[in-house]
């Protein structure tokens, strides 16, 4: 009993967070082509910057949570105008950048942090019992942030107005542009949320797991595999993907190795690449 | 004398070294049709393009209702009341028909007279009104033009550039695409046509232009056109 309740939670806190960091991801790509390689050092270095908030400055946690989703995020204005627009269309020069930007965050955390494995405070303390089973209240309230954060999410995609804009960029970019929507003023705004939700999980998986420089990398790879098996477009998809992708990650290890769930993921993702190369949600891939 | 609404002055736009067109101008009166003739790859659509700010112009100058525009970014041209109803109509497929309506009116903040309008496209095309909340790319083609067409109108435009519209469509609803067309223009909104369909093209214009390799090689009232040799060589069978 107690192994399945915290593998249930387990799973729903993996996946959950694996999502937070993904529609970020998925945003960019789907909206303006750009495949943005450094999302995973930015979901690291929410982590640390939530960290050196907490330790070095004493705030409260949760001040030092939303100070840090506003730090990362405004960073990720910076970076979607001087990173990225400049170089829309050119595949190369943008891959070439976000490496830049991964090697030179890692090293500069590695410097002054250290490699060894740090964590943020929990963000709750104490058990939750009901009837013979317990759950820590700390995975409770992860949990319920990740998903409090992607219903706002979906609502703020398909509701309002700026969200409309964000899904016409990503359908027919022409067609935005010819209905006055501000093209880069709206794909600014989907960087600062997207890099905001990266430094969010970045916190929470901080203090649900633990902190590395390195951290980054272990994400960008379920990234790139969530939204390969989720298909570019569909938002929908994704939540489907990561919760597959939280799944594997949850039980398999149980069962068999923590090895084996990466590569039973990956062999999802390559036999998925060859029956349905737009991912199981995305749109047909548009000649 | 009517006012001018849009004059195009010598214009030229190359893409990449290559000419598309070479010292274009032309005229839109305020209130009036106005077509673009010629053959595939004359640089109509590129003239459109120039004129909504999605492609730049190598020389020579646009001016709409007396100010210049060209070098103004499309989100500002539209502002003007520039819309442009593109080829191919760029619909947002995977939106519902009342989300691309909406989206079209992107940059209005008055909700009353977006609501107004939304109303006036129903009237105008009622088959949308049925199919609002399906997706764009399930409508078929007659339907995604009038979608498209209603999107530019709820932009509020007081100049509408149409982008080969009848493209794709079967002879009777490019007769009726002639009449919505004309409608439009009875609702006070210039429009500026750019057609392979001559008929179409001639049918609703009060003036027009033909254009050949870049350049204008004929342009007057429709009666003038119509007449001259190129376009009856060319088009409507000697």
């Amino acid at each position: 009993m107690e192994l399945i309740i915290a593998t249930l939670t387990n799973l729903l806190i993996l996946s959950s967070m694996y999502i937070l960091v993904a529609l970020g991801f998925a945003f960019l790509f789907s909206m303006l082509g750009i495949l943005n390689l450094a999302h995973g050092v930015i979901y690291m270095l929410g982590g640390y910057i939530g960290l050196t908030l907490i330790t070095a400055l004493g705030l409260n946690q949760w001040l030092a949570l939303l100070l840090t989703t506003l730090i990362v995020a405004t960073f990720g204005i910076f970076l979607e105008k001087y990173c990225f627009r400049p170089f829309v269309g050119d595949f190369n020069r943008i891959v070439m950048i976000c490496v830049v930007i991964t090697v030179v965050l890692q090293t500069g955390v590695n410097i002054i942090a250290g490699t060894q494995i740090l964590s943020l405070p929990p963000f709750a303390e104490g058990i939750f019992k009901i009837g013979p089973a317990s759950v820590s209240y700390e995975r409770i309230v992860t949990f319920a942030i990740g998903a409090v954060l992607l219903l706002a999410v979906t609502w703020f995609v398909n509701r309002t107005k700026w969200g409309q804009q964000m899904q016409a960029i990503s359908q027919d970019l022409e067609g935005a542009y010819l209905q006055g929507i501000n093209v880069h003023r709206i794909s600014a705004l989907a960087t600062f949320i997207g890099c905001g939700l990266a430094a969010i999980a970045g916190c929470l998986m901080g203090a649900y797991l633990c902190l590395g420089p390195f951290m980054g990398d272990f994400m960008l790879v379920k990234v790139l595999m969530l939204t390969i098996i989720a298909g570019v477009g569909s938002i929908g998809g994704i939540f489907i993907a990561g919760l597959i992708l939280g799944s594997l990650d949850s039980v398999l290890p149980l069962l068999v190795s923590g090895a084996a769930s990466n590569a039973t993921a990956i062999a999802i993702l390559v036999v998925l690449l060859l029956i349905r190369p737009q991912g199981f949600f995305g749109h047909e891939v548009e000649l | 004398m009517v006012n001018v609404l849009l004059e195009v002055e010598n214009i030229t736009v190359h893409y990449g070294k290559s000419i598309a067109i070479q010292d274009v101008s032309l005229e839109v009166a305020e209130g009036s049709v106005v077509s673009i003739i010629g053959a595939n790859g004359a640089g109509k659509s590129t003239i459109l393009r120039a004129l909504s700010g999605l492609t730049p112009l190598t020389s020579g100058e646009i001016r709409f209702a007396g100010s210049r525009i060209n070098g103004k970014s499309a989100t500002e041209i539209v502002t003007l009341g520039i819309v442009h109803i593109p080829e191919g109509r760029h619909l947002f497929p995977y939106l519902s028909v009342l989300s691309n309506l909406k989206l079209g009116a992107s940059l209005r903040k008055d909700k009353a007279g977006i609501n107004k309008d939304l109303e006036e496209v129903y009237k105008l095309f009622p088959i949308l009104r049925g199919r609002r909340n399906q997706k764009a790319g399930t409508l078929s083609g007659g339907e995604q033009q009038m979608l498209a067409i209603g999107r530019g109108l709820m932009a509020k435009p007081k100049l509408l550039l149409m982008d080969e519209p009848s493209v794709g469509l079967a002879p009777i609803v490019i007769e009726q695409l002639g009449e919505v067309i004309k409608d439009i223009n009875k609702r006070g909104v210039s429009v500026l046509l750019v057609e392979q369909n001559v008929h179409l093209a001639l049918g609703v214009a009060s003036m027009g232009y033909a254009l050949q390799v870049g350049r204008v090689v004929l342009q007057g009232d429709i009666a003038t056109i119509r007449s001259s040799n190129i376009v009856k060589k060319a088009y409507l069978g000697g």
